[in-house]
């Protein structure tokens, strides 16, 4: 009769792993599934990494250090986004919304730099 | 005749002045061309320096800034030397940031970390560019100043001394 009141102990176990699992499910979607994270080093005048990817309506952020001697930014001219612009030796966490899917070119704004070659490819799924 | 041997003899020192001064001023302008930023915007003066030199004459700047910097110093130090008066101060000034400039930039070069550490030295290096395009600036106007002040058109005493 009392067993039947506290119920058994493998039961017990088995509630509270389905509800452990569960947990770990939501907080996991939350905060690694739904957002997308990606470096980038900046320098005279490339972007590394300079082929990144993100998904469509889900926030990226972009973690931007600038490992040169010049200032530099990053710019997305066909989704209007654009990082504030970044002094030699600092780092900028930095985050978009991409608005549609497309591969679009990202480049650095100051003048020349573009035609020197820093550029690269964002593809948005 | 005594004046007119001294003038004889300062032309090509005045001349060599500001053929030294032209050098520094002109390099300074390249460098505070290689980007744009901060409180002072320089983006027209990158625009030019990117139009005259091209792709190559950025990486040109940026890959060889101190020793540019140090051809900056030596000009100006050889525009003070031949140089008179207020010239003479502008110049080792100039010289002298110069040379500051490119300390830093070759500590840069060797280990970043150091100059980051040192906000009374980053911050400067960081937002160099407008420092050398505003102090470039000041020179130059300072330099056209006393150009147009010690002119004898702009002397009354001397234009009628001619005239008389």
């Amino acid at each position: 009769m009392r067993r039947e009141s506290e119920g058994s102990p493998t039961r017990w176990g088995w509630v509270w792993c389905t509800f452990a699992a569960a947990v770990v499910f939501v907080v996991g979607c939350q905060v690694g599934g739904g957002r997308d994270s990606m470096a980038i080093e900046m320098s005279e005048f490339k972007f590394q990494p300079n082929e990144i990817t993100a998904s469509t309506g889900q926030p990226a952020t972009l973690s931007l250090r600038n490992r040169g001697t010049v200032v530099h930014d990053f710019v997305v001219r066909e989704l209007d986004i654009a990082s504030p612009k970044i002094q030699p030796g600092q780092s900028v966490n930095f985050s978009f919304t991409p608005s549609r899917t497309g591969t679009f070119q990202f480049v650095c704004t100051e003048p020349g730099h573009e035609q020197a070659g820093m550029v690269g490819t964002l593809a948005v799924k | 005749m005594t004046t007119r041997l001294l003038r004889a003899r300062s032309r090509p020192l005045a001349v060599g002045s500001a053929l030294a001064e032209a050098g520094s001023l002109g390099g300074l302008g390249a460098l505070a061309g290689v980007a744009c930023c901060g409180p002072f915007y320089v983006g027209w003066l990158a625009q030019i320096v990117f139009t005259a030199g091209g792709v190559a004459g950025l990486y040109f700047l940026v890959q060889y800034e101190a020793p540019l910097l140090l051809s900056v110093a030596a000009f100006c130090a050889l525009a003070g030397r031949f140089g008179a008066g207020p010239y003479r101060r502008i110049n080792w000034m100039l010289g002298g940031l110069a040379l500051i400039f490119a300390g830093v930039r070759t500590v840069w070069d060797l280990n970043y970390e150091v100059v980051m550490a040192v906000p009374l030295a980053y911050w400067p290096f960081a937002y160099r560019q407008p420092v050398f395009a505003t102090v470039g600036l000041l020179a130059l106007g300072f330099r056209l100043v006393l150009l147009v002040k010690h002119h004898p058109v702009c002397q009354p005493l001397l234009l009628r001394r001619y005239a008389g």
